[in-house]
């Protein structure tokens, strides 16, 4: 299997969803980046395998009186592509330390 | 009755008709799952306080994923356009965080945002205006 070449800011969503904020708005907040990159970069990430995505529970969400959302987790092949795409930019590797 | 739709919902609704039919649903569903989670949100931190603007800004932000899965869904000459989607986004985007990131530190950049609207105002105006108006046509579109 080819390696996977991550974007920085494909990375990030990546990261972002790796800690745990697993909803596009959620991983738009921690990392600060547009609607208009973050969900492109679920789409791709999904696209290669790195992220699965699932319905919420509808239970959950009628808890709460709202649809389900959608949230994302990143598979084993993602988080292989994530320890390769963190040696690449170092600086990321901070950005989610003590989160 | 009916249920009037919400502005940030026709967006998505709308929206909706860039994605490629056999996502729509899903896409549309994702969208609206996010914009009732973020207004509940919004009125927990806030209650009372008027969420439309910012659930309308929200709902925005899907243009730039609807035009994602359209392009990816296009192939021309065998070949996909996504690439072509960067370009778009880009295009259509940097200029204006650009300049409003230029207004927003000094109004000294005034002038020059001033002339580049006046003149793609311009261009668009004689374009799609005035030409079809007035029956005007390229060299290359007479007849001889």
């Amino acid at each position: 299997m080819t390696p996977v070449r991550l974007s920085t800011a494909a990375t990030m969503v990546l990261q972002a969803i790796a800690h745990g904020y697993e909803y596009g708005f959620d991983v738009m907040d921690a990392t600060g980046l547009p609607s208009g990159t973050v969900y492109p970069a679920l789409r791709r990430l999904e696209a290669l395998g790195l992220v699965d995505a699932h319905w919420e529970k509808h239970a959950v969400a009628q808890k709460e009186l709202r649809p389900p959302r959608r949230y994302y987790e990143v598979t084993g092949a993602g988080k292989v592509a994530l320890a390769e795409a963190v040696k690449r930019y170092p600086l990321l590797k901070r950005a989610f330390e003590g989160a | 009755m009916t249920m009037p739709v919400q502005p940030h919902l026709r967006v998505i609704l709308i929206l909706g008709w860039f994605v490629p039919r056999a996502r729509r649903g899903e896409w549309r569903r994702e969208w609206e799952g996010e914009l009732a989670y973020f207004e509940a949100r919004l009125r927990r931190r806030s209650p009372g306080a008027d969420v439309r603007w910012q659930l309308f800004a929200r709902a925005l932000g899907a243009w730039g994923d609807a035009l994602h899965l359209n392009f990816n869904s296009r192939m021309v000459g065998g070949r996909c356009v996504a690439p072509l989607y960067n370009a778009i986004w880009f295009a259509t985007t940097f200029p204006w965080y650009y300049w409003l990131g230029r207004l927003s530190v000094s109004w000294q950049w005034r002038d020059e945002i001033v002339l580049v609207l006046a003149f793609g105002g311009g261009f668009a105006f004689e374009r799609w205006v005035l030409r079809p108006l007035l029956d005007i046509r390229g060299p290359r579109m007479r007849r001889s």
